[in-house]
């Protein structure tokens, strides 16, 4: 097996604070979510051209952009939804961005995560929107009903209201199924199923969850994937569930280590599975850095305990590539859904990076 | 100061955190170390540099470390990213030129989308928006957690006056009682997950519906794309159903040669080998030089036992990738398996009713859809049994066919075989089963039944493999040796008994032969080639002559009845030897064949066997006439067992079959001299259509006194074929032999059947007024034996033969 290589194809310094950014479905261009020294927000177009990143358009909103998806719109509308940092959920349309298409008071704090799903599947439900925020709550939208969100989750009144950081769906794999799963600072994963309406699982990692991301969102779900401060990612077979034990998984811990010993812990901010190969994702985060990993699955992936009971069983991940990108932590990747190993990051040091990791389909 | 060494004190060097000696820190320390974690240890703390600055011995320990363990995460290193500067520019120039070319692609695709989006109305067959009327709160996931069953009240007494009330028993039965619920619990709950998995399966498969129809050719591309790689992923991780399933979709979406290719290899592990094929063609229509589909459909071909065509597409990979070493190999074995058949004739391959069908699949053994078990499949899915002979591969589904004749054959002689395979049980020892305790209870009805029982046993077993028969065997027979656990030292045993076995039935067959030849003339060449062939044989084999003796010694043995379970045993001992049967054979009746078998259209290889099997059945049917049906059930019963097909026959019931046996074979005293059966075979006919063949055989058997040549060339028309064969042929004469026919050597239903039939033929009427009154007698009692039987011969029946 050849090692992946990762090769920076271009980059380029902006003057703003970079969030997110995120792939436009079927084109070569991609939009950088961020917020401008002044505060203002702002929704960059960028296209890749001749070797460089040029700026498409830009819109400036006023309040600062932290999170966007395209997850919940079909390839012919490709809108954008976004969350921003007064806690309001927007759709834009990005040929015309005067007013949103949609547009909801969703949070009263910042939105930390977004998440959609059903725009670019056939058979895997309604088109909908998760939004996760400061204020505790888990909110799910549906862009055909204004207004108020067609489910939420959120803390019962009168308990401590965690700060939500992370938040994924999954298991849409028919019109009914779906599952939400979301992060929380003090190191808590909840699993809502949609479909009962029910808290499916729980469990705590110790540290606060920064990211969190099934391999696949439609289909039966197979694999989570959750990172955290404190240099450590779980992944998750969520393919079998005990009634006890909930389900396994694996941890591992992204050890950074300079020759000076200062950064030795970090947090792993963003975890996206390859589009191309569930198997494969990266990690990235603290130092700069990003890591290529495998999951390996085990011979067999479930077995039964005394009582009957089946439950998973780990496989193990391997590294397959640990390249530094910055000096900066990352903030954010996205795997390009049109071509393999193509991806765009952003990070703390203001620079939008074109990545490519060569020879993925050798693995 | 003082604060400063507070510190050092507190914060204690690796060394004695990790309490490794300091001697342990050297090169001949480090190079013997097997201790992933030592070493892992000794690494950190040399490249802390707390203990000084080692370079060259930090380099030693490294290496070591991956030597020991090259997955340890203290030797991952981060690597700067590649960029222009640091890639060759080669490199760099194949990167960017890529990604040009793909930005320019994306532009088209996006230009695309844009018009057709125009067009197309984003679907409104989504699912309703979700309705939920008060969501749930988070809190409350303490009421989620499930009570628990109630803490057991703790068995163990406190104190003394509670140790005596202690009921040592009842405690023990407690506990007893819970284990035995807890594993009901266990099971009932696999037996649930199970359930709905099934229904969960059920779900899914309902997902795909038609919202394809309003979408883009853009986007479904783009879908189509996506359902592949997922079909990918499932491939990977060994999902089969999945990969499939999502590979259709891909296909449905927009078919693409690279989906079908796909989803044929996903078909390939799945066994199925049919729709493999298909896939494969669909690709190879496109693109007729693709390597993988010429490779897969190369595979298909193999594992449907086309070796021919599989070597073909294999050839034709060579052709294209002269250093595919797969595909050479994968040629090279074709062409061994089937050398023998490209160099003789070329046996064209048709389905025909006695041919080689499928079996169903069976319940209790895995199979691929050709009926093998899967169990047989080796690497790359080649059958057990196909690897282990090495040419006539061609031939060896004929060969089943083949071997169905030879226990018809042994049937006839079963004395004899019973004999035969005892005396091999003597002579080969360790897996042969001795037959003979069994062929001796076989003249009382009870072991008859206890061998039916038995037999269904194997039956239901029925597993491709010789294992399986061969232990049912043993089972029967009650008496077994050591049973090999390698399949394939059976085999070659078996192999080595095939030997013997086949000379007996040349032997046979040259005295069948010998006895036709004074008939027919144009058949002597055939076999005369025969003759030699056994000559050939004798002078190998060597214990021919003694063969022969026993023979003699037996046919003034079998008399009445014919043990049937020796029977079944030797009709399985014929089918273990899963042997590959003589070519020669074949070839040698050619010519024979060419004459006879005109209007078959069997096969050469076949057409030899199915002749045979007439004329065995025919002799068999003669003898004990139902008792020749039931055993062909029987037959047939065993054969799928094998791996094998019949054509297909109505099954009788065992039970029912094996008393007709007793009384028929009671009622109709019978010669079976092993020579006179002989003879009968050799004037016994194939399965007669035409109505020349019919009359040439029948004017052939003018004179004889003795009808069973007649009931032999009546078996060998079908009841439901009298109308075309006999026809307006029918006289008086023959209307009355043919009745005595039916009367004596015919099993009463089977008789009806024929009666029937000969009651409508055109001529009936004028051939029936020559007939004597007491035959009409004769053929009414039969009827109101029948009736009596609860069987109901039609009105017409009734008219024509009147009391």
């Amino acid at each position: 097996m050849e090692k992946p290589q990762v090769i920076t194809y271009a980059e380029k310094s902006t003057s703003l604070s970079l969030f997110d950014c995120r792939w436009i479905p079927c084109s070569a261009k991609f939009v950088v979510l961020g917020s401008k020294p002044r505060g203002t927000g702002v929704i960059n177009v960028y296209e890749i051209n001749e070797g460089d990143i040029q700026l498409v358009k830009e819109v400036e909103k006023t309040k600062a952009f932290k999170c966007g998806t395209y997850g919940a719109s079909s390839l012919q509308d490709r809108y954008l939804a976004t969350g921003d940092f007064e806690g309001k959920l927007n759709i834009w349309n990005l040929e015309d961005t005067t007013a949103p298409i949609y547009s909801a008071a969703a949070h009263k704090e910042i939105i930390n995560s977004i998440d959609g799903i059903g725009g670019q599947n056939i058979g895997c439900g309604a088109p909908e929107i998760v939004t996760g925020s400061r204020d505790g709550s888990v909110k799910v939208w549906d862009p055909r009903q204004k207004g108020k969100p067609v489910a939420t989750m959120e803390p019962a009144e009168g308990d401590a209201r965690r700060d939500c950081w992370a938040v994924a769906f999954g298991n849409s794999y028919n019109s009914e199924e779906r599952i939400v799963c979301s992060g929380y600072d003090n190191g808590d994963i909840k699993m809502f199923d949609l479909k009962t309406m029910s808290l499916r699982w729980e469990t705590n990692v110790k540290n606060g969850v920064c990211g969190i991301e099934f391999d696949r969102r439609d289909i039966s779900m197979n694999k989570m994937v959750a990172t955290t401060l404190e240099s450590k990612f779980y992944v998750f077979d969520v393919r079998t569930q005990h009634p006890k034990k909930g389900f396994a998984y694996l941890t591992e811990k992204v050890i950074v280590e300079f020759v000076t010993l200062q950064a030795h812990k970090s947090t792993i901010w963003v975890v996206r599975h390859l589009p191309q190969n569930r198997e494969i994702f990266a990690t990235c985060g603290g130092a700069g850095t990003l890591c290529l990993w495998k999951y390996n699955y085990p011979a067999r992936r479930v077995m039964c305990d005394t009582d009957g009971n089946e439950m998973g069983v780990m496989g193990t991940t391997s590294l397959l590539q640990n390249a530094t990108l910055s000096t900066q932590p990352i903030s954010n990747l996205d795997w390009s859904p049109d071509k393999q190993g193509m991806a765009v990051c952003t990070s703390f040091d203001q620079t939008i990076r074109i990545i490519i990791v060569t020879k993925l389909n050798t693995l | 100061m003082i604060e400063q060494e507070e510190l050092m004190k507190s914060k204690k060097s690796l060394l004695k955190k990790y309490e490794i000696p300091i001697d342990h820190i050297s090169f001949e320390y480090v190079e013997k170390c097997n201790d992933r974690k030592e070493l892992e240890k000794i690494v950190k703390i040399l490249r802390s540099g707390e203990e000084g600055h080692f370079p060259l011995l930090t380099q030693c320990a490294e290496t070591r470390l991956r030597q020991v363990a090259p997955e340890s995460h203290v030797l991952r290193t981060e690597e700067p990213t590649l960029t222009k500067s640091t890639l060759e520019p080669d490199h760099w120039d194949r990167v960017s030129n890529e990604i040009e070319e793909w930005t320019g692609e994306m532009r088209t695709r996006e230009e695309e989308l844009k018009k057709s989006s125009s067009i197309y109305k984003s679907s409104d067959d989504l699912p309703a928006v979700r309705n939920v009327k008060m969501s749930k709160m988070l809190g409350s996931h303490n009421d989620k957690q499930e009570a628990g069953p109630s803490r057991m009240k703790s068995a163990v007494p406190r104190n003394y006056a509670d140790w005596d009330k202690f009921d040592v028993d009842k405690e023990l039965l407690k506990m007893e009682l819970e284990d035995e619920r807890r594993k009901e619990q266990a099971m009932k709950k696999k037996r649930q997950q199970e359930k709905e998995k099934k229904k969960n399966k059920r779900d899914e498969d309902d997902t795909f519906s038609n919202i394809a129809d309003n979408l883009s050719a853009t986007e479904k591309e783009f879908m189509a794309a996506q359902e592949k790689d997922r079909g990918n992923e499932y491939y990977r991780s060994g999902d089969y159903d999945l990969a499939v399933k999502h590979y259709t979709c891909s296909i449905l979406l927009c078919p693409t040669p690279a989906a079908y290719n796909n989803r044929a290899i996903a078909y390939l592990k799945l066994h199925k080998f049919g729709a493999a094929l298909t896939d494969c063609n669909q690709v190879l229509e496109a693109d007729p030089l693709n390597v993988k589909a010429l490779l897969r459909r190369g595979t298909a071909h193999q594992n449907s036992n086309n070796y021919e065509q599989a070597f073909e597409d294999f050839c034709k990979v060579v052709g294209l990738e002269p250093d595919n070493k797969l595909a050479k190999s994968l040629s090279e074995q074709m062409k061994k398996k089937c050398g023998s058949n490209l160099k003789s004739v070329r046996m064209t391959i048709e389905d025909e009713p006695t041919g080689f069908v499928f079996p169903a699949p069976r319940h209790n053994v895995a199979v691929n859809e050709w009926g093998l078990a899967k169990t047989m499949c080796r690497c790359n899915g080649i059958p057990a049994w196909s690897c282990r002979t090495a040419p006539k591969c061609r031939i060896c589904k004929r060969k089943r066919a083949d071997r169905r004749t030879e226990k018809e054959e042994e049937r006839q002689k079963i004395k004899q075989a019973t004999e035969d395979t005892s005396e091999m049980g003597e002579e080969r020892g360790s897996i042969v089963v001795k037959v003979t305790p069994a062929a001796d209870d076989g003249r009382d009805e009870q072991s008859n039944e206890n061998i039916s029982s038995d037999q269904m046993q194997i039956d239901e077993k029925g597993s491709g493999d010789i294992l399986a028969t061969e232990k049912s065997m043993e089972n029967v027979v009650q008496e077994n040796s050591e049973l090999p656990l390698h399949k394939d030292l059976i085999s070659s045993e078996l192999d080595s008994r095939k030997g013997s076995r086949e000379l007996r039935e040349q032997r046979v067959e040259l005295e069948n032969m010998l006895e036709i030849k004074k008939l027919k003339d144009a058949e002597g060449k055939a076999f005369m080639s025969r003759d030699n062939n056994v000559a050939m044989e004798k002078r190998e084999g060597g214990n021919f002559e003694s063969d022969k003796k026993e023979v003699k010694q037996t046919t003034s043995e079998v008399k009445l009845k014919l043990p049937l379970s020796s029977d079944i045993s030797t009709a399985m001992e014929t089918d273990k030897r899963g042997d590959t049967r003589v070519n020669k054979k074949n070839i040698g009746n050619a010519s024979l064949e060419a004459n006879k078998l005109k209007n078959e259209k069997l096969s050469v290889g076949n057409s030899n066997s199915s002749n045979e099997t007439v004329q065995t059945e025919g002799n068999e049917e003669k003898n004990t006439p139902s008792e020749a049906s039931g055993l062909k059930d029987t037959k047939q019963k065993i054969s799928p067992g094998i791996g094998n097909t019949e054509p297909q026959q109505t099954k009788v019931k065992v039970a029912n079959k094996y008393k007709v046996n007793e009384r028929t074979s009671r009622e109709v005293p019978i010669e079976c001299s092993t020579k006179q059966s002989a003879h009968e075979e050799g004037q016994s006919v194939n399965i007669i259509t035409s109505p020349y063949e019919f009359m040439k055989v029948w004017q052939a058997l003018k004179g004889s006194t003795d009808v069973s040549g007649h009931a032999q060339v009546m078996r060998a028309v079908q009841p439901v074929d009298l109308q075309t064969v006999v026809g307006n042929k029918l006289d008086g004469p023959m209307l009355s032999t043919i009745l005595h026919c039916l009367e004596k050597h015919f099993a009463p239903e089977l008789a009806l059947e024929y009666l029937e039939k000969l009651v409508l033929l055109p001529r009936f009427n004028i051939a029936g007024s020559f007939l004597e009154s007491s035959e009409k007698q004769a053929v009414h009692l039969l009827l109101k034996e029948l009736q009596n039987l609860g069987h109901h011969p039609s009105v017409t029946v009734w008219e024509a033969f009147p009391c």
